[in-house]
């Protein structure tokens, strides 16, 4: 069996999607003036599309600045109201969450969680385990006070702790284990669906095996949705069934994450991917260096936001944004290139 | 005539005062580095791996860092003894370092130009229009375009990947023969990170330099090292030729990590780990450090590995390794870590790829 068809199997493609991405922009003013009048627009979300069928890990892949983590909080509508000037629709199990009031939309936040890249600067250090794990649980009504106290001891067993690690502080504990902190206070109300911004780039190698086979686990045995943002393109198509590749606010590739590692259409895949350095003490093959640097989003590109960098760059691409469609015959493979048939 | 040694470090142990007691952070660690040669200490954090490199320029802060033992021979003198101002002449000299953070390494409020002026007055005596002829050329080295610009530029109008590069040509201004660099593109994108290692590795061979390279990153190392040294809780626990050590890993924690990277392409699906975690420098094992990790040492020998602690002994020609469990261990003698570069590199026989 390969891993595609292993990691695929509990994904149930008749059913409909537990979100659905549709033409989202996140554009951010650039201020300026006495009056703070938006002068431009940082366009970090640029028009993504996506869907995530129950039971599926679709990845978000892409470098700083691309709008990955953008993305990831848009989608959950984190963001700060008026911080941000958002068009697009995200469909939760149908229902549009910017369409929502806030009291139907903290009734949908139970499902969808997110898991956050930084283990210290997202547990409150002066809140138990316990109480960071029990308000989600009160917040929600989803259990009573006298059931609380074998609930925690449930979902900390559940990531891996005793039970009296509810009686101890952040501080006490190191970076992996502050991730399956947060991790079982994402578990803590019965989610759907995770967000998970970053959830290993924090953590020593050793410790990235035991975080990331805990979230497999938990996916396996609970059913969940992951939109799983990362910039290491190895761990990405190691846990994603698709993989999204983000350049400049725009997807420019999305496929099963096997076909976009192994037959990348987009340039821009295959220069990240040649850039990966593999643990293979081996000099006789080259790789291909992108040159330059990713253009400052308050001033992106014209037409295709890689052409500067591209290799394979025409003169079309300096005029018009290729749309994402499908490419080499394969129909879950799409990639926005002029030059890639 | 065999090369010798350009560095060699013996038996460095530096602690740092805790709240009640010394804490130590590195423990006995001895390796040495060839000329023209990049020598690569890997390990996670808190294994010592970065103190171990600021100690041999001396950066550690003292007080709450204390050098308690070991020597640092660098051209026939013991680094730790030479007086400070010696010691200046040799940092930034005849030894340079990058660090990890390109971001807070460059002062924010002085130009590049003047930071890298600063940097060679203090070591050569030039009139200052040759000096910023030799910080432009620095620049264009490092493959930044319009340099003479750059130089009248502050930090915060570069981008992250420039910065390292503003960085390395600081640290290349005055030719040192050692560049250490402590997880040189840990902040950078993939992309970023491979023109980087690449300016690195084609600026070792033209200015002959030999590079210790600090990082955790496998695949970098894969593909940078000629030499590595594997640390665990303040020592080396492996030491051998990038080939071999690839193609035949022998402590248990070196093949762990090989193991439990998530590689391209790979089919199965669940990563294989290493128990637990690193132990707290306040508490070590009194046996070997890895042994509450270890899935390889069983029974019989597992007495040993709870009472004494393995020293680094060399088992063959290229490959030194702290661990009862590895072949041949119990004949083999504790030598100076070191290989000097070979010059036709070949591929080591063995079992290529082969990780667990």
């Amino acid at each position: 069996m390969t891993a595609i068809e292993n990691q695929t199997s509990n994904v149930q493609p008749s059913m409909e999607p537990i979100l659905n991405v549709e033409n989202l922009n996140v554009w951010f003013p650039i201020t300026g003036g006495i009056l703070g009048r938006p002068r431009g627009w940082v366009k970090a979300v640029n028009g993504i599309s996506f869907s995530v069928q129950p039971g599926e890990a679709l990845g978000i892949v892409g470098e700083s600045g691309c709008g990955k983590t953008t993305a990831g909080r848009a989608i959950l509508r984190l963001l700060p109201r008026g911080s941000a000037h958002i068009s697009g629709h995200v469909y939760f199990e149908g229902q549009d969450l910017y369409a929502l009031k806030s009291r139907e939309l903290r009734a949908i936040r139970r499902h969808a969680q997110i898991i956050f890249q930084d283990p210290i600067g997202s547990l409150n250090p002066r809140m138990t385990v316990g109480a960071m794990i029990t308000e989600p649980l009160l917040v929600h009504k989803i259990i009573t006070r006298q059931k609380v106290r074998a609930h925690v001891a449930e979902l900390l067993k559940r990531v891996g702790f005793d039970a009296d690690a509810a009686y101890r502080y952040p501080h006490e504990f190191s970076g992996g284990q502050r991730q399956r902190i947060g991790i079982a206070r994402a578990l803590a109300v019965n989610p759907r669906l995770i967000v998970c911004d970053e959830p290993v780039s924090a953590l020593d190698v050793s410790i990235q095996a035991q975080v990331l086979n805990l979230l497999a686990d938990l996916r396996r045995e609970l059913g969940l949705s992951y939109v799983f943002i990362a910039h290491n393109l190895a761990v990405v198509e190691h846990f994603s069934d698709r993989v999204a590749v983000m350049y400049l606010g725009k997807i420019v590739e999305l496929g099963p994450a096997h076909s976009v590692v192994s037959h990348p259409s987009h340039p821009y895949t295959q220069a990240l991917l040649s850039a990966v350095p593999l643990p293979i003490p081996d000099r006789t093959t080259g790789r291909t260096v992108l040159q330059g640097e990713v253009p400052n989003p308050a001033n992106p590109p014209s037409g295709c936001p890689f052409h500067p960098r591209c290799p394979l760059a025409t003169a079309k691409c300096r005029i018009e944004m290729p749309p994402i469609e499908i490419k080499r015959g394969d129909i879950a493979h799409t990639a926005a290139c002029w030059n890639v048939e | 005539m065999p090369e010798t040694p350009l560095l060699s470090v013996q038996n460095l142990q530096i602690s740092f005062r805790g709240e009640d007691a010394l804490v130590p952070a590195v423990d006995g660690v001895s390796f040495s580095i060839y000329p023209r040669q990049t020598l690569a200490i890997v390990g996670e954090s808190g294994c010592g791996k970065s103190v171990t490199a600021m100690s041999i320029l001396r950066l550690i802060p003292t007080p709450p860092g204390k050098i308690i033992a070991g020597e640092i021979i660098f051209n026939g003198q013991d680094l730790l003894k030479l007086p400070e101002k010696a010691m200046r002449r040799v940092r930034g000299g005849q030894i340079a370092m990058i660090f990890q953070e390109p971001m807070t390494s460059l002062n924010p409020v002085m130009t590049i130009g003047d930071q890298i002026l600063e940097a060679i007055f203090l070591h050569q005596r030039l009139p200052a229009r040759q000096a910023v002829k030799l910080a432009a050329e620095s620049l264009r080295q490092v493959g930044i375009a319009d340099p003479e610009r750059r130089l009248g530029e502050y930090p915060h109008q570069i981008s992250g990947g420039m910065k390292q590069r503003v960085m390395i040509a600081m640290a290349l201004a005055c030719h040192p023969q050692i560049l250490i660099a402590d997880e040189p593109t840990t902040a950078l994108d993939v992309t970023i990170q491979a023109q980087i290692l690449e300016l690195l590795s084609t600026l070792k061979t033209k200015n002959n330099m030999s590079v210790l390279l600090i990082t955790h990153d496998l695949g970098v190392v894969a593909e940078n090292a000629d030499v590595v040294a594997i640390m665990y809780a303040g020592r080396i626990v492996e030491f051998a030729d990038v080939y071999e050590l690839y193609a035949n890993p022998l402590h248990p924690y070196t093949r762990g990590l090989l193991a439990c990277v998530p590689r391209l392409s790979q089919t199965n699906q669940r990563l294989t780990t290493i128990p637990g975690m690193v132990p707290n420098a306040r508490n070590w094992p009194t046996g070997c450090r890895f042994e509450p990790r270890c899935t390889d040492c069983k029974d019989e020998a597992r007495t040993q590995c709870l009472s004494h602690l393995p020293i680094l002994r060399q088992i063959n020609e290229r490959h030194w390794v702290a661990t009862f469990s590895a072949p041949g261990y119990a004949d083999a003698k504790f030598t100076l870590p070191g290989l000097p570069v070979r010059r036709n590199k070949t591929p080591a026989t063995g079992r290529m790829g082969a990780t667990d």
